[in-house]
C-alpha cells in the first residue's frame, strides 16, 4: 500500500501531466472508488441520496484524509472524477451486454460493477455520453476534463479550477459551453 | 474534422450575450459556410436550459443504480421467534421492519420486527448482538419504542423485537395537524426529554430525524432507532459512522468521535425543521459543498429561538449546550417566557467554555489578584486591611478554583499546557514574593488547583516541597496544604503518609478547637476515618467519627452533617449493619435532597451512589439500580462528561447487573468504566482495579475459569500493593483464585489459597462477620469435590450455624448454606444405602 505522503506527491506529479504517476495513482483510486460504493450500500445510514459525491467524498477520506491541503485535495477529485467515470462506463456496458443477450461474463467486470443497478434508460444515456466525450477529446482534451471534475467528481467551480490551473471563471464560462455542445450532440445522434 | 473547439466556443458565447432575435443572425454570419457549425450552435442556443436538465436527470439515474434493491428477507405469514410476519412497515435506516404479531394466540399484541441479513450484519460488524440487544433493552421510557427480545435464527438473520408504534413521521404529523408554536415546542420537549433518558445512561441516538420519530393520533411520540447507530456501528472509538448527510453533525462527517452533542447538534436540525418545515441550510447545497452554510429562516423563527438553535448547530461540538437538559431548559424557559440562558450557561458549562478559551489570561489574573493583596499589604501596613483584602482574594481564587475544576490539564493554548501554566504560577509566586505567610496562603490554593484538575502526583510534589520548605511557619494555610496532602496520598494509596497526616491534623484539631473553622475540623477528621476505613480498621474509623459528630451544634452546616452520616453509612455497611448503614444513608440523602445548589447535588449523586451500593449487599437489586440511576443523571446535570464520579457509579452499576446474573449488560457498563477510568487513572488504580473485579467474577460465572484465575491474580497483586498483605480485599482475591482451581480441579491449589484467605479472615474478623460463614462454605465445597464427605457436611453445616445465628435464618446467604447442608447429608446417606 502507498501511503499518504506518497500519494500527494504522485498526484503533484499527476496534476504536472506526469503520465507514470497517473498510471500508478489511477488504480488505487478506483478500486478505493469501486470498494466504498459496494460497502456504502450497506452502511446503516442509509444516505438518502447516494450519488458520486458522497462516494468521491468517502474515497478522498479514505485515501488522503480531511487534514489534507486544499490542493491535493482538488488533485485527488481530479483523478477521482476519470475513475468514475470508468466505474460508471463499465457498468453501464455491462447492462448494455446484458440487455443485448451477450455474455457479460464474458467482458470481464468487477464484481461491485455487477452491482451497480442502472436502469435501461441510464445506461443508454452513459453509453452516449461517452461516445459524445470521445469525440470531445478530439477536439479539445482540457474540455474533457472539466466533465470529468465537474460532472463526475462533482467539483465545484472553485476547485476545478484549481486542478487545471485556470481562473474560475473560465471554469464557469467553458462549463456552459460544453454542457449546451454535449447536449446537443446527444439529441443529434437520438434523432439520427 | 470540421470545425474547432475555440471557433465553436467564440461563436456560441458571443450569440448568447445578445437578444434573443439576433442570435440566428449573427451565428449565420459567423459560422460562415460551416454548416455543422452553424447548426450546432443554433441548437446548442435553442437548449441551453434543456442542457442543464439534462445532467441533472443523469446524475439522479446514477444516484439510482446506486441504491440498493433490497430483496424482502421476510414474506407475510413466516414466523420469527414467538411472531408471525403480517407485512413490511419498510421505514428506518438500516434492516428491514416488518409488522408481526404473536403467533401463539396467548395474547394479542402486535411488534415491529427488525432484521438485518448476514450479509448486513457482516458490513455493520455487529459482533456483540445479543449484548446490545439487552443493553438497549435497559432503556425504559415511554417516548422509546421499546425493544423487547432480539436474536439470530438459524440461517443468520439478526432480528430486534421492539414495540410497534402506531404513528405519522413527525414531519408529517406536523404537515396534517396545525399546531401552534407552543404545541410544537411541547411535542420537542417530549423528544429532547427521551433522549436526554438515554444519555443518563450513556446511550446516544446519533440518528435524530423526523423518519426515526413518529408521533400518533393522541400526541405521543416514540422515538426509532435508539442507540442502535452506536452501539452497532462499532461505538465510542474513532470508528466513523455516516448519518444521513443533512442530519449528520459536523464530527460524524469529519468521522471524528460522536459525543451527547452530536445528539445536540441533531436536535437542533430537528428543531428548526419542527418550527418552519425548513432545513436550516440550502438543501441543494449540501453535501456537494463540504462545508454547510447554515441560513436559519429569520421570519419564520422567533429570534431567541434562532440563538437556541445556533447553539445546537456550532461547528465545534464544545460550544454547542452541555447538555440536552440544558437545551431543553431554554426551551422551557421560552415557554414561561423567560430570559433564555443562551448565554449564561449553567456553571460547569460557563467555566469549561472560558478556560478553553482564557487560560493564558486566568494565569494573568491570578497573578493580577496575587499582586494587588501584596501591594496593599506592603504599602499600608494595615493588618486589619490586609486580612480584609486577602479574604476577598480568597474568594476570588476560589472562583478561579471552580473554573480549573474540569479543565484537562494536558490541553494547550499558546502552546502551554494548563499543567505548565501552573508550574510557571508556582515560580512566579517564588520569585515575586517574600512575605511567607502570604506565600504560603497562595500555595495552598495552587495545591488544591492542581488536585483539582487530577494532577495529584503534581500537588502532592509540591505539597510536600513547600511543607518542608516552610517548617517553622505555622499558620491556617500550612494545615490546609496538610489537609489536601492527606487526601492526596489517600488517593495515591499511600495510606501510611496519610495517616500521620491526618493524625498531626487531629492533634492540632483537638488543641486548636476555637481557632479552626467547623467545617474544616469535620472536613479532615472524616478523611481520616475514611482513611482507616479503607484500610480496614472499622472500630477505629467510627471512633473517629464519632468525635466529629460530637461537633455538631447548631451552626453545624447541612453539607456536614450529611458527611457525617454518610460515612457512619459507610462503615457500618462495611461491618454488614444494613439497618445502621440504611438508617444513616437515608438521613444523609434527606438532608440533601431539597438543596439545588451544585455543591450540594454533587454531594447528594455520591450518597445515592452509596446508597445503591447498599441495596446491592442487601440483594435488593432493583431499588440498587434505581439509586445509582439517580445518581449517575444527577452527575451528568452537574458535568455531561464522562468523567471519573460517572465511571464509579457505572462500575458499581455494572456490578449490580452481574449480581442480577445479567452478565451481558454487566460487562458492557463495566467495561466502559474502565475506559473512563484508564484516561485518568493508573492502572493499579484501585477503582480500575476493583472494576476488574467485577468483570473477572462475570468471566467465572460464565465458566471461563481459566481467563478469570489470570485477571484474579492480577488483581491480587494490585491489592497487595494498595493495600497490603492481610487486608480484607486481598482475602477476597484468595477465595476467588481458589474457586478458580477448584473449578480447574487443581484442588491442592485451590486448598491453599483458601487456608491464605482463612488467616487473614481470622486475624481481621470474628466469627459474627458473614466473610467466617463464607469462607466456611468454599472450605465445604472444596471437601465435597474432593469427595470428602465428612469434612465437606463439617464445614457446611459450620457455615449454616454462623449464618443462621449472625444474619439470621431468612438471609438468602443462611438459605444457600442450608441447602449445602441438605444436599451434602443426602449424598452420604446415599453412600451409607450402598454400603
Amino acid at each position: 500500500m502507498v501511503n499518504q505522503g506518497e500519494i500527494t506527491q504522485l498526484l503533484v506529479k499527476v496534476n504536472n501531466g506526469d503520465i507514470n504517476a497517473y498510471n500508478k495513482i489511477f488504480p488505487i483510486i478506483y478500486s478505493e472508488l469501486r470498494h466504498i460504493a459496494h460497502r456504502i450500500r450497506f452502511q446503516y445510514f442509509g444516505i438518502e441520496t447516494l450519488n458520486t459525491t458522497a462516494i468521491v467524498h468517502e474515497a478522498y477520506l479514505k485515501i488522503i484524509n480531511s487534514e489534507a491541503d486544499w490542493n491535493s485535495r482538488a488533485h485527488f477529485y481530479g483523478v477521482a472524477g476519470k475513475a468514475m467515470r470508468h466505474i460508471l462506463l463499465n457498468a453501464a456496458r455491462r447492462k448494455n451486454a446484458i440487455k443485448r443477450g451477450r455474455d457479460a461474463q464474458h467482458l470481464c467486470f468487477e464484481e461491485w460493477e455487477e452491482k451497480i443497478n442502472l436502469s435501461d434508460e441510464c445506461s443508454d444515456e452513459l453509453l452516449r455520453l461517452d461516445e459524445v466525450l470521445n469525440e470531445l477529446e478530439r477536439k479539445d482534451s482540457k474540455q474533457v476534463k472539466i466533465v470529468e471534475c465537474r460532472f463526475f467528481a462533482n467539483m465545484t467551480i472553485e476547485e476545478t479550477a484549481a486542478v487545471l490551473d485556470i481562473s474560475p471563471s473560465t471554469v464557469k464560462r467553458n462549463w456552459q459551453v460544453i454542457k449546451a455542445w454535449i447536449y446537443s450532440q446527444i439529441q443529434a445522434r437520438k434523432t439520427a | 474534422m470540421g470545425y474547432s473547439w475555440s471557433e465553436l466556443e467564440d461563436i456560441f458565447q458571443n450569440a448568447l450575450q445578445m437578444p434573443a432575435s439576433e442570435r440566428v443572425n449573427y451565428v449565420e454570419i459567423h459560422a460562415k459556410d460551416d454548416e455543422r457549425l452553424k447548426q450546432t450552435v443554433l441548437m446548442m442556443l435553442r437548449d441551453a436550459e434543456n442542457a442543464d436538465q439534462y445532467f441533472d436527470k443523469l446524475q439522479e439515474g446514477i444516484a439510482d443504480g446506486f441504491e440498493e434493491k433490497k430483496e424482502d428477507i421476510y414474506q407475510p405469514g413466516d414466523i420469527v421467534d414467538k411472531y408471525k410476519i403480517i407485512n413490511a412497515l419498510g421505514r428506518g435506516g438500516m434492516g428491514q421492519v416488518y409488522l408481526a404479531e404473536r403467533n401463539d394466540q396467548q395474547f394479542e399484541q402486535k411488534v415491529a420486527i427488525k432484521c438485518f441479513s448476514p450479509e448486513e450484519v457482516k458490513q455493520n460488524f455487529f459482533e456483540n448482538f445479543r449484548n446490545e440487544k439487552q443493553f438497549l433493552a435497559t432503556l425504559n421510557h415511554a417516548a422509546i419504542a421499546h425493544i423487547l427480545d432480539g436474536g439470530v435464527t438459524d440461517d443468520g438473520i439478526h432480528y430486534i423485537i421492539m414495540e410497534y408504534a402506531n404513528g405519522l413521521p413527525i414531519d408529517e404529523y406536523l404537515e396534517k395537524h396545525h399546531l401552534s408554536v407552543q404545541e410544537k415546542l411541547q411535542l420537542f420537549l417530549k423528544i429532547s426529554d427521551a433522549i436526554n433518558y438515554a444519555h443518563n445512561r450513556l446511550i446516544l441516538h446519533l440518528d435524530i430525524k423526523p423518519s426515526n420519530i413518529l408521533v400518533n393520533e393522541e400526541g405521543q411520540v416514540k422515538l426509532l432507532d435508539f442507540g442502535i447507530a452506536q452501539k452497532m456501528g462499532e461505538p465510542l472509538k474513532q470508528k466513523y459512522i455516516i448519518a444521513s448527510p443533512f442530519y449528520a453533525a459536523p464530527e460524524q462527517l469529519k468521522q471524528k468521535p460522536v459525543s451527547v452533542a452530536t445528539d445536540i447538534f441533531q436536535l437542533g436540525i430537528l428543531l428548526h425543521l419542527i418550527l418552519s418545515n425548513k432545513f436550516p441550510f440550502d438543501k441543494e447545497k449540501f453535501p456537494n459543498d463540504s462545508k454547510r452554510e447554515f441560513g436559519l429562516e429569520q421570519n419564520l423563527i422567533n429570534k431567541e429561538f434562532l440563538s437556541i438553535i445556533k447553539k445546537c448547530l456550532n461547528e465545534s461540538p464544545e460550544e454547542r449546550y452541555v447538555s440536552v437538559s440544558a437545551l431543553a431548559q431554554d426551551v422551557e424557559n421560552f415557554l414561561r417566557s423567560r430570559p433564555v440562558n443562551v448565554h449564561s450557561q449553567n456553571w460547569s458549562y460557563f467555566a469549561g467554555k472560558f478556560i478553553e478559551r482564557n487560560k493564558i489570561k486566568i494565569l494573568l489574573s491570578i497573578l493580577l489578584i496575587i499582586s494587588m493583596g501584596v501591594g496593599i499589604i506592603f504599602s499600608s501596613y494595615q493588618a486589619n486591611k490586609a486580612r480584609e483584602n486577602e479574604l476577598k482574594a480568597i474568594k476570588t481564587n476560589e472562583f478561579l478554583l471552580d473554573i480549573f475544576k474540569n479543565a484537562d490539564p494536558n490541553i494547550t493554548e499558546g502552546n502551554l499546557t494548563v499543567k505548565e501554566i501552573l508550574d510557571n504560577s508556582v515560580n512566579s509566586i517564588e520569585s515575586k514574593f517574600e512575605d511567607k505567610e502570604f506565600k504560603l496562603s497562595l500555595y495552598d490554593r495552587l495545591i488544591n488547583i492542581y488536585t483539582n484538575v487530577y494532577l495529584w502526583n503534581d500537588s502532592r510534589e509540591l505539597a510536600e516541597d513547600v511543607l518542608n520548605r516552610y517548617q517553622n511557619i505555622d499558620n491556617y494555610s500550612k494545615l490546609k496544604i496538610m489537609s489536601t496532602l492527606g487526601g492526596n496520598y489517600r488517593e495515591l494509596s499511600e495510606y501510611q503518609k496519610a495517616d500521620s497526616i491526618f493524625s498531626i491534623l487531629m492533634q492540632r484539631i483537638d488543641r486548636d478547637v476555637k481557632e479552626l473553622p467547623l467545617d474544616f475540623k469535620i472536613e479532615n477528621i472524616l478523611a481520616f476515618a475514611k482513611s482507616q476505613q479503607i484500610q480496614g480498621n472499622y472500630d477505629t474509623a467510627l471512633q473517629i467519627i464519632d468525635r466529629a459528630n460530637d461537633l455538631i451544634n447548631n451552626k453545624t452546616l447541612e453539607k456536614d452533617r450529611a458527611d457525617i452520616y454518610n460515612h457512619y453509612a459507610s462503615v457500618y455497611k462495611a461491618l454488614s449493619k444494613y439497618d445502621s448503614a440504611s438508617y444513616y444513608q437515608t438521613k444523609a440523602i434527606n438532608i440533601l435532597k431539597l438543596n439545588k445548589s451544585p455543591e450540594h447535588q454533587n454531594a447528594l449523586a455520591i450518597y445515592y451512589n452509596n446508597q445503591g451500593n447498599l441495596y446491592r449487599d442487601m440483594a435488593q437489586y432493583d431499588s440498587a439500580i434505581a439509586s445509582f440511576e439517580q445518581s449517575i443523571s444527577l452527575k451528568r446535570k452537574i458535568d455531561s462528561k464522562a468523567n471519573l464520579d460517572v465511571a464509579i457509579t457505572l462500575s458499581n452499576l455494572g456490578g449490580t447487573y452481574y449480581k442480577k446474573k445479567n452478565y451481558d449488560s454487566a460487562s458492557i457498563i463495566l467495561n466502559r468504566a474502565i475506559e473512563i477510568f484508564s484516561t485518568q487513572l493508573k492502572p493499579d488504580n484501585n477503582f480500575i482495579v476493583s472494576t476488574r473485579y467485577s468483570l473477572a467474577n462475570i468471566y467465572y460465572n460464565q465458566l471461563k475459569f481459566e481467563k478469570a484465575l489470570s485477571e484474579y491474580k492480577e488483581i491480587l497483586n494490585a491489592d497487595t500493593t494498595n493495600f497490603g498483605i492481610d487486608h480484607p480485599y486481598v482475602a477476597d482475591d484468595y477465595i476467588s483464585i481458589s474457586n478458580c482451581y477448584r473449578e480447574l480441579e487443581e484442588t491442592d491449589k485451590a486448598y491453599e489459597y483458601l487456608k491464605k484467605a482463612e488467616s487473614i479472615i481470622e486475624e481481621k474478623f470474628d466469627e459474627s462477620h458473614q466473610k467466617t460463614s463464607y469462607l466456611y462454605n468454599k472450605f465445604g465445597i472444596l471437601f465435597e469435590k474432593q469427595e470428602n464427605y465428612t469434612m465437606a457436611q463439617m464445614y457446611f453445616q459450620e457455615s449454616y450455624n454462623l449464618a443462621n445465628k449472625y444474619l439470621g435464618e431468612d438471609h438468602r446467604y443462611t438459605q444457600e448454606y442450608k441447602k449445602d447442608v441438605e444436599r451434602i447429608s443426602n449424598i452420604m446417606k446415599g453412600d451409607l444405602n450402598k454400603m
